[in-house]
């Protein structure tokens, strides 16, 4: 991976570039975009979102709701304009239809719930699309198979369900064979073995080179498949890289403690002083990791023995409402 | 472009709306060609006349019995009522056969409906897919937007136009039969045909310029509902209410100029308008609704 580190929502290349340099497939600086609205008023959707995205893997894109996801995925298709800052989608830019026209055939999408015919059938959709890049009814239907929708192919798209609705808004964007794929939420209202599949899918696309920009809340899913992730609140993106990084950046709130009395050492732990809880017969002690030596000294003066000592494992969610700034206080 | 203009033609045709408005329509024809044909039939001209001649007997002695017609005080002045209602009953033979030359006024009246139509498909068309959103999708394929517009709006016109001269020539076909088996084709000749061209061509135009203007509507407003909307509001407050204030603005409203685009001639009145001069406001009509559509799909932003 030539990405050596990362810098805010920059990925660091190698200093000199040259081959180990990354290739940005998309970048924003500076991006505002504002809604005005007769009756909320004036909404700020980003407010300055630096963000770069190297090639390859699948970059996770996490933020709740309102924080300007989708507003910087319409940003990147070209669907809204923004008044200030820039973008870039494989070095084209979005407000220039023109440009823009230049890359689309590359880059496949899903904006927020796949928008499609309601009265035409999954086939016929796909064939409409097909057909303005001259793609023919041989590959829409390995792709229809491939999302495993060949058996509802002909079925009017009204029919379908949530979940079904979204294979096809998938398959459309796959149906381009495209470089670049930007998926708005393409897990909503898939059952856990459809999750499984888009998850396994979006892997698979990755591993064959294609960068997949993932926007999401599930964060559980984001923390299976993403390679890398930028956590975006109120318009701006926080400090992102590596699935890795980003975990290592959650404050760790507690050791966990096994010991073959958990009673005992509960008593114990709480005698000295230290916030402590028993769930499910282990032992969780409000001490940050570096002051550890505490627990043990308090429990070898009552001659209890741990059995295990470890920190207190940190989710990407757990992170995602610290960075975010949306945690419950502990 | 032009993968685009097949893909919205597909499009267009295959919309549920446009199938079965045009299912109604062929059993509207069908039903229209069998009712003329029941209805039609040939009889001697004596035997019309002598029924003529009948009719007005009866009329004229329930006139002369004052069962209808003015009181005897408010007759003309040296006029028996007996005179009065010989003077103003009048012998005209009813003709009960079908006419095949009457289709230029059939044509006149069916152009009417044929220009609503395409002014709601159009809007619908475009209403439609702002309402599921497939605006969006599209985009995503095709980001230029001026392109796709002009590729819908320019399908939508030539469908109007060419579904406009296709339903009048079923219906040609349709009623000609009453016309040959038990009607007459008098007066059927050369300029007749060419009379009835021009009305069906000029008729298929109008449906383009309300096809363009119903989609541009639709397009800015992104909703079916605003176009009819402000067809129907357009139709009863700018030309009835204003037009009945203010005639002298009827020679630039829409209706005025399609009657005269439809009539092929001037209409007798106080509208000062030849057919170039309604056919040219029309269209520029509708393109200035067309630009002003394109004008704003092109910079507002779609959510």
């Amino acid at each position: 991976m030539p990405v050596v580190g990362w810098h805010g929502c920059y990925p660091l290349a190698r200093p000199g570039g040259g081959s180990d340099a990354f290739m940005t497939v998309i970048e924003t600086r500076a991006l505002r975009k504002e809604y005005v609205r007769a009756r909320r008023g004036r909404t700020i959707a980003l407010a300055g979102l630096d963000l770069s995205i190297p090639e390859g893997g699948v970059f996770g894109f996490l933020g709740p709701n309102g924080s300007g996801k989708t507003t910087t995925i319409r940003c990147l298709l070209g669907l809204i304009r923004p008044p200030a800052g820039s973008a870039r989608l494989l070095g084209a830019d979005p407000t220039s239809q023109t440009e823009l026209a230049r890359v689309v055939s590359r880059v496949g999408s899903i904006v927020e719930t796949p928008a499609l015919f309601p009265g035409f059938s999954g086939r016929r959709n796909l064939e409409l699309l097909g057909r303005l890049e001259g793609i023919g009814p041989k590959a829409v239907g390995a792709m229809l198979a491939r999302v495993g929708l060949a058996d509802r192919a002909n079925d009017r798209v009204r029919t379908y369900s949530l979940g079904m609705r979204q294979r096809l808004g998938i398959a459309a964007a796959l149906l381009k064979d495209p470089e670049v794929l930007i998926l708005d939420e393409p897990a909503n209202g898939l059952d856990p073995a459809g999750m499984k599949e888009v998850r396994d899918l979006l892997r698979s696309l990755a591993d064959e080179g294609r960068t997949v920009f993932l926007s999401s809340h599930l964060l559980g899913e984001v923390q299976q498949i993403c390679d890398r992730v930028a956590i975006l609140s109120r318009g701006r993106c926080i400090p992102a890289g590596p699935v890795g990084e980003v975990l290592a950046r959650g404050q760790v709130a507690g050791m966990l403690v096994r010991v073959d009395d958990a009673a005992g050492a509960l008593a114990a732990l709480t005698a000295a002083g230290l916030g402590a809880s028993l769930q499910d017969g282990v032992v969780r002690v409000e001490v940050a990791p570096q002051d550890a030596a505490v627990i043990t000294k308090a429990l070898a003066d009552r001659g209890l023995y741990l059995k295990e000592l470890r920190p207190e494992e940190v989710s990407l969610e757990r992170v995602f409402l610290e960075l975010t700034g949306e945690a419950p206080s502990t | 472009m032009s993968g685009l203009l097949v893909v919205e033609l597909r499009r267009f045709l295959a919309r549920r709306l446009v199938r079965a408005v045009a299912v109604l329509v062929m059993v509207g024809i069908v039903i229209a060609g069998i009712a003329t044909l029941a209805k039609s039939h040939r009889s001697d001209a004596g035997a019309l006349e002598a029924q003529a001649r009948a009719d007005r007997d009866r009329i004229v002695a329930e006139c002369i019995s004052g069962r209808f017609g003015p009181p005897t005080e408010a007759l003309p002045p040296g006029q028996s009522r007996e005179e009065f209602c010989r003077s103003v009953v009048t012998s005209e033979p009813n003709d009960p056969r079908f006419h095949l030359m009457s289709l230029v006024d059939v044509f006149k009246g069916t152009t009417v409906p044929l220009v609503l139509l395409a002014w709601v498909l159009s809007a619908s068309f475009i209403g439609a897919e702002w309402h599921a959103g497939t605006v969006t999708t599209l985009l995503t394929w095709e980001p230029r937007r001026i392109r796709v517009l002009v590729a819908k709006v320019a399908v939508c016109m030539a469908l109007a136009f060419v579904g406009t001269v296709a339903i009048q020539a079923l219906l040609l076909g349709a009623l000609t039969p009453a016309a040959v088996l038990r009607g007459t084709t008098e007066g059927v000749n050369g300029a007749w045909f060419r009379e009835l061209s021009g009305v069906v061509l000029r008729g298929g135009a109008l449906a383009a310029i309300g096809a363009g203007i119903g989609f541009s509507i639709a397009s800015v407003a992104r909703g079916t509902a605003a176009a009819l909307g402000a067809g129907f509001g357009y139709l009863l407050v700018v030309e009835q209410l204003i037009g009945a204030v203010r005639q002298g603005w009827r020679s630039w409203f829409l209706v005025w100029n399609a009657a005269v685009l439809v009539n092929g001639h001037r209409l007798a009145g106080d509208i000062p308008r030849s057919l170039a001069e309604a056919a040219l406001l029309l269209s520029l009509y509708a393109a200035g609704a067309v630009v002003v559509a394109i004008g704003a799909f092109r910079t507002r932003d779609v959510t």
